[in-house]
């Protein structure tokens, strides 16, 4: 089954990106839920919790860059005012805002623009279900 | 205490709170409306009915927090949310993440609103001091309906916001107090007191009231004391026009002192007539009294459209230039002295009180009062149905403006002075009663076109001295005619819609209209607003013996006012979560609580209470014994009268110190009240001997002047607490609802056992304690 590559979309200004190379590592997209624990006073009284409102969930993916298209691209899209829907290999939609983008240079005899980054982003929506290989 | 979702009390008590059961909080805001009542024209508002700017709900909420006990002027609340909106699909990005600052009440109507590229929304001047708002709260909710219908949200206040708090970094906190501030706002000055007594107050008939307001109770000197120069006037039955047939015998069992005896209930009637406006159709009562001064006088009928002449008879002779124009020489009259010189005449629009005012200097000798009627009313009574029928007959020696001692009395409960206040300051709201329409000539129905009531609407504003106003009539018309969907085909149809106490209407085949009402007391009846006082008010069954003077409420705020009551009688006053005033003693003489105003159980007592368990629902407790407020004895005196009383302290732990208080008043009238205030005061410092902070979680059922039960073993905690005080915080990011119940105790168990001996207290107080909890009066609102 061929690779799907990552595609980022922002629908505020009606453009899309398929990463010429997908990120190599992503954290867990998925946020916890703000649950509280108290007891009862008795010693045998029960367990009482409380959820909150789901925090947003901070997210990143890493991977590498070898070219210059790749790197500005990236960065652009990181800088970008607004959020943003990235659709993963899995088909699935994380809508994000992009904070970060913390790329690394490599020495690479054959590569000159070799880098390794990390992208940073905050989950702000829920997630579409996967697509790819179900 | 209140009726809640039984979702609700299922989360409670099951201590989870997450996923559907989780807590939520919704909050609306609308453009607060204070209108003034236009049909009564009594200065009263409303604050609750008739406001049509539409409430919508606040987004992005962050947290609900809310402080209410029995003892403060209004409860306070404070809400936080965040003010940032997304930027929808399609906008063109700007320097900022999506909309901070969108709920701002300024934003874009600036005139350096294009600096930022700020355009105004439909939050323009919204989130802004002055509006109201209600928070909803509850386990668990549904987005697609309003909050005022989800089903698992339960209403927990209405405010009115004071502050409202904008800060750079994108939080709005909004500060209110509850409708309370109504009564703390406005003071007891114009235009809130009117300037004018105005015409009759049919939702407070003992009284008209203006400024500088003062308030006389029905006591003996009021009404069946002597003669006071300036002050109430004694009148008693002399005669009536019922003599030359009856004598001074009754007339369908009423006789002529029921105009005389203080009881509005009874009533004098007069003989039949044939017609109601003939020649010979007059009819009168007059009262004696000590000879003086007479400035006013009052009387209250049973029926409307009468004319009444008032006579004042003074040294021999009837006062007045003119004479009523009774015809004694009409073939069917049997002279009845009602052909006598009169001193001033009025139309008799209502069945509330009417009054008089007789010119400065002519009755100075006065010693008989007559009120003669014509027009007569149609009682339905006998082959000659028209009389005429007075409930009381009053006069005054006083000129002064309404609400002062010189009319008999215009308060009978210390509850009708409450009432008035809040009704002054905005609790007013439209209550239905019967306004006459047409007669019932035997047994067929009587009916009037839209016009001829146009006409009495019109006549009623011209007597009331307003100048014309049709469309303002036009709506008494409509409101008289409540539902205009119904047609009927005969009478009977018609006696149907008595429960539903609604007019009804007929389109006649010519295109005129017949409004048919429902049968009461042998009367077509329909109904018209007039209005009552949103709240639970017990009565007090008592009144003062002396005038509360106008220095007492003068520019006062109207709660200060009503605190000055309060004190006299030991209720409660406090707005609870719908907006409603409840005035009522504290619930503390029997075992059960007092369910909440406007729900469907609004004002009945119930004995079930709720228990908080340590095992489900107890976060925290922590209790206190104290004894800085035991006092071995307490006495009270009246040391001007020689006379007082003293009361056994409660101690649990009786040590031998004598610590006694004591409290001395003029006020106090006799032994046995000094006995019962002493009772009351030494029962208030034992429930303040064992007080209780408690931490459960947020439950709307239970409401500050409850009865709960607490059960903790480290504590010993088991008794039965009043609650004092709730302050609520519902953080809705944490996720965390609770609530902080401030309490002390009144005894170990539920049905027989008081923290105090019910037996070892006077039996003026046993029996003053039998009143407060079985008063079948519990929740009257008019």
């Amino acid at each position: 089954m061929a690779v799907q590559r990552w595609v980022f979309t922002d629908n505020h200004n009606a453009e899309a990106w398929t990463v010429p190379q997908n990120p190599a590592q992503m954290s867990s997209p998925f946020a916890e839920k703000a649950v509280s624990m108290r007891t009862s006073t008795a010693v045998d009284g029960q367990v009482i919790l409380f959820e909150g409102n789901t925090p947003a969930h901070q997210w990143d993916f890493s991977g590498s860059i070898r070219t210059p298209a790749h790197y500005a691209e990236l960065k652009r899209w990181v800088e970008k005012k607004n959020r943003i829907v990235i659709t993963d290999h899995f088909g699935r939609t994380i809508p994000c805002y992009l904070i970060g983008f913390a790329p690394e240079p490599k020495r690479s005899l054959n590569v000159y623009w070799r880098h390794d980054y990390t992208v940073k982003a905050i989950v702000c929506g829920p997630i579409g279900a996967p697509t790819v290989g179900v | 205490m209140r009726d809640v979702p039984t979702s609700m009390t299922a989360a409670w008590f099951s201590g989870l709170f997450i996923g559907d059961q989780r807590p939520m909080a919704r909050v609306t805001i609308q453009q607060t409306a204070l209108i003034p009542d236009e049909l009564t024209e009594t200065n009263l508002f409303m604050s609750f009915m008739g406001n049509t700017n539409l409430p919508r709900e606040l987004p992005n909420v962050k947290s609900v927090e809310w402080d209410r006990t029995v003892d403060q002027d209004a409860a306070t609340c404070t809400i936080t949310l965040y003010n940032i909106a997304p930027l929808p699909i399609g906008t063109p990005v700007t320097r900022d993440l999506d909309q901070p600052g969108y709920y701002t009440y300024n934003r874009g109507g600036t005139t350096y609103s294009e600096r930022w590229g700020h355009q105004e929304n439909e939050w323009s001047n919204f989130i802004m001091p002055d509006q109201t708002i209600r928070t909803f709260e509850g386990y668990g909710f549904d987005p697609d309906i309003a909050p005022e219908s989800d089903p698992h949200l339960v209403q927990t206040g209405v405010w009115l916001i004071d502050d409202v708090d904008y800060t750079h970094d994108g939080l709005i906190t909004i500060t209110c107090r509850d409708y309370g501030r109504l009564l703390i706002d406005q003071i007891a000055f114009p235009p809130v007191v009117p300037f004018e007594a105005g015409d009759k107050n049919d939702l407070f008939p003992e009284g008209m009231y203006s400024y500088p307001v003062s308030f006389v109770g029905p006591s003996e000197h009021a009404v069946g004391g002597s003669t006071t120069s300036g002050g109430p006037i004694a009148l008693t039955y002399d005669a009536s026009s019922n003599e030359p047939y009856v004598g001074d015998g009754p007339v369908y069992g009423h006789v002529g002192k029921d105009a005389f005896d203080s009881d509005e209930a009874s009533y004098w009637l007069s003989i039949g007539n044939s017609r109601p406006d003939a020649g010979y159709s007059f009819e009168w009562v007059q009262g004696r009294m000590k000879a003086g001064p007479v400035r006013k006088v009052r009387f209250r009928t049973r029926g409307t459209g009468y004319k009444a002449f008032i006579g004042i008879y003074q040294n021999g002779k009837w006062l007045g230039d003119h004479t009523v124009p009774y015809d004694p020489n009409h073939p069917t009259s049997a002279p009845n002295g009602s052909n006598q010189k009169y001193v001033a005449s009025t139309v008799v629009t209502s069945e509330g009180w009417h009054e008089v005012t007789i010119p400065e200097g002519l009755a100075t000798n006065a010693t008989l009062v007559r009120v003669t009627f014509t027009s007569l009313w149609n009682s339905g009574l006998g082959p000659y149905k028209y009389r005429a029928a007075v409930r009381e007959l009053t006069a005054s020696g006083s000129a002064t403006a309404h609400g002062d001692a010189g009319l008999g009395y215009n308060y009978k409960d210390y509850t009708d002075i409450i009432k008035l206040f809040c009704a002054w300051a905005g609790f007013f709201w439209p209550r239905s009663i019967a306004f006459m329409v047409g007669e019932v000539p035997g047994d067929e129905p009587y009916y009037e076109t839209a016009e001829l009531v146009r006409e009495r609407v019109a006549a009623i504003r011209e007597n009331r001295g307003l100048p014309p106003d049709p469309a303002s009539d036009e709506i008494w018309v409509q409101r008289i005619f409540y539902d205009q969907t119904h047609t009927i085909g005969d009478a009977r149809d018609a006696i149907d819609f008595e429960a539903s106490n609604m007019g009804v209407e007929e389109l006649l085949s010519d295109g005129m209209k017949r409004y048919w009402g429902y049968v009461k007391d042998d009367r077509w009846t329909m109904t018209i607003d007039i209005g009552r006082v949103w709240g639970d008010f017990m009565q007090t069954g008592t009144y003062g013996p002396a005038e509360l003077t106008p220095d007492i409420f003068d520019k006062k705020p109207l709660m200060d006012c009503i605190a000055y009551i309060r004190d006299i009688v030991g209720f409660l006053f406090y707005v609870d979560e719908l907006g409603g005033a409840v005035w009522r003693p504290p619930n503390v003489y029997s075992v059960g609580n007092w369910m909440l105003t406007g729900s469907e159980r609004a004002g009945e007592r119930t004995r079930r209470m709720i228990s908080i368990d340590e095992r489900q629902t107890l976060l925290s407790l922590g209790a206190k014994l104290s004894s800085r407020n035991i006092r071995e004895r307490t006495f009270i005196a009246n040391l001007v009268g020689r006379f007082g009383a003293m009361a056994k302290g409660y101690n649990p732990n009786p040590t031998g110190i004598r610590r006694v208080g004591g409290w001395s008043d003029q006020r106090f009238v006799s032994e046995e009240e000094c006995r019962l205030m002493a009772d009351m005061i030494a029962l208030r410092q034992l429930f303040s001997y064992r007080t209780d902070s408690v931490v459960i979680p947020g439950y709307p059922a239970i409401q500050p002047d409850d009865q709960v039960r607490i059960f903790e073993a480290v504590t010993s905690e088991g008794f039965i607490h009043y609650v004092k005080g709730i302050a609520s915080s519902n953080d809705l990011e944490a996720g965390e609802w609770t609530y902080n119940l401030s309490t002390h105790w009144l005894g170990e168990r539920p049905f027989d056992k008081w923290a105090f001996t019910p037996d070892d207290l006077a039996p003026e107080t046993q029996q003053f304690i039998d009143y407060l909890t079985n008063s079948p009066t519990r929740a009257v609102d008019l």
